[in-house]
């Protein structure tokens, strides 16, 4: 027997599938499109049964990709995935919507069960069902009620599924839907359910406490203002970067001492020789460098987990929708785009929901635009080297606010690229945004746990594997380098040091200038050079940011290697001290606060990440969308970073 | 002996990224082969 899982999105419906199938799931693809399809296997006295999960969808009029895929399963008896029995999983919370979905699977005339999903939200709510005048308005469906969450319900759910393979009822006639392209009588059908649905919900389902919706009422009356919801937001984004600066201070200076004691002890305790150098100029530091940020991350993953275990993002994914539309976004795009907050992956990945190719494909180009995680080492460390450590007004962090408005500037960028791609690409059709605001409710500390510490594991582990690769492979062409040249450097250096009477210490760090500077690095360092020497760059920020085209990060690990290889008195000074005390060949420091903003613009701007260029090829089929992406956020960034070196210098 | 340790740690580092690079651009995915956005223009 095949069974069908369907539901809005929401409704706890992937719950309910693992609560039954247990750990016997497979995931695949619908036929002819590539929507993910799970299916698991129940097993009821002894009986095997196919179960499907459906994507999530509102109504049966598809209006995206996924969408699509629940209406022509059930609209087509002859598709391999036409289910003998439907489960549609509703959210006992939002009776009203969620029974507008399911009366139209009712009225196709398949057996069906109807389960009353989230039934501790219900009660915490004052919702109360009664199951039996319920049942009245729907006599051909089973009902059964779920906390699928908290692993309650499996029982009537299965004993309802094995009552129904026992003794499966006749298809009943069903009632035609509209066609799919007829709005005009969908919205006769919609009106006239929902009518129905009214009747429905006031003769089953009773209300008590009704203070506290009062109270979540007037609370949104603030979170979504058309003024106030964005000055909340605002001013809650302000507060968590002047926490993530205040905060991650201690254990990232804690981080930063071990590593650098560490590699202090492994290099007196290593036996001399190029291996024992590799480790302690390439590895440590490189790794070192990355691990340090792992608090602000931790951090930053902290507060927007808090955010959205409260139910305060769905909230600001409604006001940002108002925002969007004049700018040619659909509001689904609001989804994507905080997505890409963390990682612009899943934010292109989340735009499949995106019916409109124009929507999804504006969608996909600015989401990588969103200052994602990976941006965090930069940008902090070149504000801790360039912005003083002072406070505006007395309590404002100075190096706050300026992460505060790189996050700005960024979300600015995506949204000006967006109006201007709205001219340039065709469109065909219109898409909306249907979202459910959740109840507000306190976070729950172990998911809360769980996010920090998955989102951590992915810094360490993925980007951490190409840091150390790419680490070892620097570190190699900076020391590196053809024989004749490197031999003819550093005679030359020490000649000049023996010229100038310089110091045993000042001879040794001229001498492995000129040595880094006839490595293999230093030859493509200064044949790019010319090209950043405008942005107010030196050919070893050039080398970094030529391997930081792998992922952001690496940057920070790069200048971390490329430092420590040059270094000859203390190789284990701090990456910032290091960077601090680099000077010019006229003596004037690199990191000026010119040079250091100009950077920072840089990395907003720049399509620096490698797996990101992987996903969009992917999710385009093509090579000329990714292409294009390097292209333009190329040009912002080197044209954005220009700009603001001469402003600053 | 250090200078082997050296050059087999370099060619692990090389074979590690190439790959990645593999693996990111060259190699199809076979789970995800219609989710291409130019299949809905097409239609």
């Amino acid at each position: 027997m095949k069974i069908a899982l369907l539901g809005n999105p929401n409704t706890g419906k992937s719950s309910v599938f693992n609560l039954i199938t247990g750990l016997r799931q497979q995931v695949g693809n619908f036929p002819g499109v590539t929507v993910e399809k799970k299916t698991g296997t129940l097993l009821i006295d002894g009986d095997a049964h196919t179960l499907i999960d459906f994507p999530g969808t509102y109504s049966l009029y598809p209006r995206s990709k996924d969408e699509h895929v629940v209406y022509s399963v059930l609209s087509d008896e002859n598709s391999s995935d036409y289910p003998d029995v439907v489960v549609v999983v509703v959210d006992q919370s939002n009776l009203e919507r969620n029974l507008f979905f399911f009366s139209q699977i009712y009225d196709l005339g398949l057996p069906t069960i109807l389960v009353l999903n989230m039934t501790d939200l219900a009660q915490r709510n004052g919702l109360s069902v009664d199951l039996e005048k319920l049942n009245a308005f729907f006599p051909a469906a089973r009902i059964v009620s779920t906390n699928a969450r908290a692993g309650m319900g499996k029982e009537r759910l299965m004993t309802a599924i094995s009552d129904i393979s026992k003794n499966t009822p006749e298809k009943r006639t069903p009632i035609p839907l509209c066609p799919a392209d007829d709005i005009a009588c969908q919205e006769q059908e919609a009106s006239s359910r929902y009518t129905f649905i009214s009747e429905v919900i006031s003769a089953s389902m009773s209300k008590v406490e009704a203070e506290k919706k009062a109270v979540v009422s007037a609370l949104d009356r603030f979170f979504v203002h058309p003024i106030f919801g964005y000055l909340i937001f605002a001013a809650i984004l302000f507060i968590v970067f002047q926490f993530i600066f205040a905060f991650a201070a201690i254990p990232m200076d804690l981080i930063d001492t071990s590593f650098a004691e560490f590699g202090e002890w492994l290099s007196n305790a290593l036996p001399n020789g190029v291996f024992s150098d590799l480790i302690c100029q390439g590895i440590i530091p490189g790794i070192g460098g990355v691990l340090v940020f792992v608090p602000q991350i931790a951090l930053l993953f902290f507060f927007i987990s808090i955010l959205e275990e409260t139910g305060y993002l769905s909230r600001v994914v409604f006001i940002m929708d108002r925002l969007m539309r004049p700018l040619g976004l659909n509001g689904k795009s609001v989804v994507p785009l905080m997505s890409s907050v963390a990682c612009a992956i899943p934010g292109v990945m989340a735009t499949r929901t995106i019916s409109d190719w124009k929507e999804r494909m504006i969608t996909i180009l600015v989401a990588p635009l969103m200052s994602c995680s990976a941006r965090i080492p930069v940008y902090t460390l070149l504000i801790a080297l360039v912005i003083p450590k002072t406070t505006i007004l007395g309590i404002f962090n100075l190096q706050g606010l300026v992460l505060f408005g790189l996050y700005t500037l960024g979300l600015v960028a995506a949204l000006l690229v967006a109006v201007i791609l709205k001219f340039i690409l065709k469109s065909r059709d219109k898409g909306f945004l249907m979202l459910e605001l959740p109840t507000f409710k306190s976070p729950r500390w172990g998911n809360v746990g769980i996010t920090v510490w998955e989102k951590v594991k992915v810094f360490v582990l993925d980007a951490g594997k190409i840091i150390l690769a790419i680490s070892i492979l620097l570190w190699a062409l900076a020391t590196y380098g053809p024989s004749e040249s490197m031999k003819k450097n550093s005679a030359l250096a020490k000649k000049e040091a023996k010229a100038l009477h310089l110091s045993e210490e000042e001879t040794n760090q001229r001498v492995a200038s000129a040595k880094m500077e006839s490595s293999y690095i230093g030859h493509l360092g200064h044949f790019i050079e010319p090209a950043i020497k405008p942005l107010g760059y030196d050919w070893k920020i050039g080398i970094s940011l030529i391997t930081s085209f792998a992922a952001r990060e690496v940057f920070v690990g790069s200048l971390s290697t490329i430092y420590s290889v040059n270094e000859t008195d203390d190789v284990n000074k701090r990456l910032i001290d290091k960077m601090r005390a680099e000077k010019r060949t006229d003596g004037t420091p690199v990191y000026t606060l010119a040079a250091g903003a100009s950077l920072m613009v840089f990395y907003v701007f720049a399509m620096q990440c490698m797996a990101t260029l992987a996903v969009v090829k992917r999710e385009t089929n093509s090579w000329k969308w990714p292409l294009i992406q390097i292209g333009f956020m190329g040009a912002l960034a080197y044209f954005g970073a220009l700009i603001t070196f001469n402003l600053l210098s | 002996m250090q200078e082997v340790l050296v050059i087999i740690t370099i060619a692990a580092a090389s074979l590690y990224l190439a790959r990645q690079f593999y693996a990111k651009f060259v190699r199809k995915n076979a789970k995800c082969e219609g989710c291409a956005v130019g299949k809905i223009q097409d239609k």
